[in-house]
């Protein structure tokens, strides 16, 4: 099920399901959508399962629909707080001095401090001050769908997976096989450039602007220097993006980073067409 | 003051090490990139123009089209996140360049160089292949819709 929540297509989905169905995945999803196909019910324990008997008040919903709603109804306030074209947002209201930074939320003070981190691990790269203006949102999505699977787990569902507009959060297998992953190929985004088997991971690809065979990228302001997109695979979604979003801003430089990483490995395509990968990442490799 | 001068020259002898030993270590990283799985198939296709399937992702994406010479600027686009405006320069009829006047912005620009440890890293062509066999895709953002959007508009006022 696809919902659009700060300004992206939100998908959520259990297993099993079937592979030939993502094919709607690679456009604009509606937001009347829904997959009736897809309602299952599994047990707690993970295993799919015949339909429950309904008298039994004690089993969780572990439908489709009441997985969504988990996330969506999350990730919905989460963009109330967090967005910073909404005025009334508590980033909005910092940004602007109206509420001082030693004021802020609790959770808001977290994620300065999550932001603060993350500055720090990538040297600079990832910085939530930018201008004279506070924007977290780079570091917000992957945190908000990172907890949102947490939510998941706290609710039963074992074998999932959230797609908040290409950063996954994926979890236990897909029925007996597990979840196929796909990288968009940036210079076609029809198509895909690898087929990824994951289990209990994190993945995150950062991007900038291509037209035909030129890479326009504003931060390293020169093509030459510029890579096509950058893939992480991490053990949850708030580390790839993070790590993503960093490591695509270093250019050539930024594998080598997440080759530093214990536990992350990276997939980064250059302008040519050619990719760089770790070599743990090849554990990974389906095709 | 000797020790302002001290500090001053100590400075200079530090950085002059540290850009020395990056530009010692930024030729070594280049030949530890090691080919061990470079595709050998010659079906493989080993560059983004070759690639099958592409469908123009603008009506302009025409290269026999040809533009007025000079600089037009594009639509401010909305992102969400941001705004994208770009200006689209046209020389010789054709369009040469594209300057990215305004982008949303999640992480910092600065430039930091950190390449103390040299990686092992594997390289290959990217393969095209059928997205049908995947469950999810992971790709990179929405912000170059806007991108495109806006490189269109300029587009549109260079052969207008």
């Amino acid at each position: 099920m696809t919902e659009m929540i700060m300004g992206m297509p939100i998908t959520v989905a259990i297993a099993p399901r079937p592979v030939s169905g993502s094919a709607a995945l690679l456009c604009e999803p509606k937001a009347s959508e829904t997959r009736s196909a897809d309602r299952l019910f599994v047990d707690p324990a993970g295993a799919a399962s015949a339909a429950p008997d309904a008298a039994r008040s004690d089993v969780h919903d572990l439908t489709e629909t009441a997985a969504a709603e988990i996330v969506f109804a999350y990730l919905r306030e989460i963009d109330q707080k967090y967005s910073p074209y909404k005025p009334e947002s508590e980033v909005s209201r910092i940004s602007s001095g109206e509420i001082p930074v030693d004021d802020a939320s609790e959770e808001m003070k977290e994620i300065l401090r999550l932001s603060e981190d993350t500055r720090r691990l990538t040297h600079g790269y990832f910085d939530v001050w930018f201008r004279g203006k506070f924007d977290p949102s780079g570091l917000v999505k992957g945190w908000a769908l990172y907890r949102a699977a947490q939510k998941l787990d706290a609710a039963g569902f074992r074998n999932y997976c959230i797609d908040g507009a290409g950063d996954l959060e994926v979890r236990g297998t897909n029925g007996a096989e597990p979840w196929k992953v796909g990288i968009r190929n940036p210079f076609d985004p029809t198509t895909i450039v690898k087929v990824l088997s994951v289990e209990d991971r994190g993945i995150a690809t950062s991007g900038t602007y291509i037209r035909g065979r030129h890479i326009y990228d504003p931060v390293s302001g020169s093509e030459a220097d510029a890579i096509a997109s950058m893939t992480v695979v991490a053990p949850n979604v708030y580390e790839a993006d993070r790590l993503a979003t960093a490591a695509f801003a270093m250019g050539c430089d930024g594998i080598g980073f997440i080759a530093s990483l214990p536990g992350c490995d990276g997939y980064m395509v250059d302008r040519n067409g050619m990719a760089t990968f770790t070599p743990g990442f090849a554990r990974y490799i389906q095709s | 003051m000797k020790r302002i001068r001290f500090m001053a020259v100590a400075f200079v002898l530090i950085a002059g090490l540290a850009f020395g030993a990056y530009g010692l270590f930024f030729r070594h990283k280049q030949s530890a990139v090691s080919a061990a799985s470079a595709a050998t198939d010659p079906n493989q296709i080993p560059s983004p123009t070759t690639m099958t399937g592409a469908r123009p992702f603008l009506a302009s994406n025409n290269s026999s089209t040809t533009y007025r010479d000079g600089s037009y600027l594009g639509s401010r686009e909305n992102a969400y996140y941001g705004y994208v405006q770009v200006k689209a320069i046209v020389s010789n009829g054709q369009l040469s360049n594209v300057q990215i006047l305004e982008y949303p912005t999640h992480a910092g620009t600065s430039r930091y160089i950190n390449s103390i440890a040299l990686p092992y890293l594997i390289q290959e062509a990217v393969q095209v292949q059928d997205p049908q066999q995947v469950n999810l895709i992971s790709g990179a953002t929405l912000s170059s819709e806007a991108f495109v959007r806006s490189l269109d508009s300029a587009l549109m006022r260079a052969s207008g």
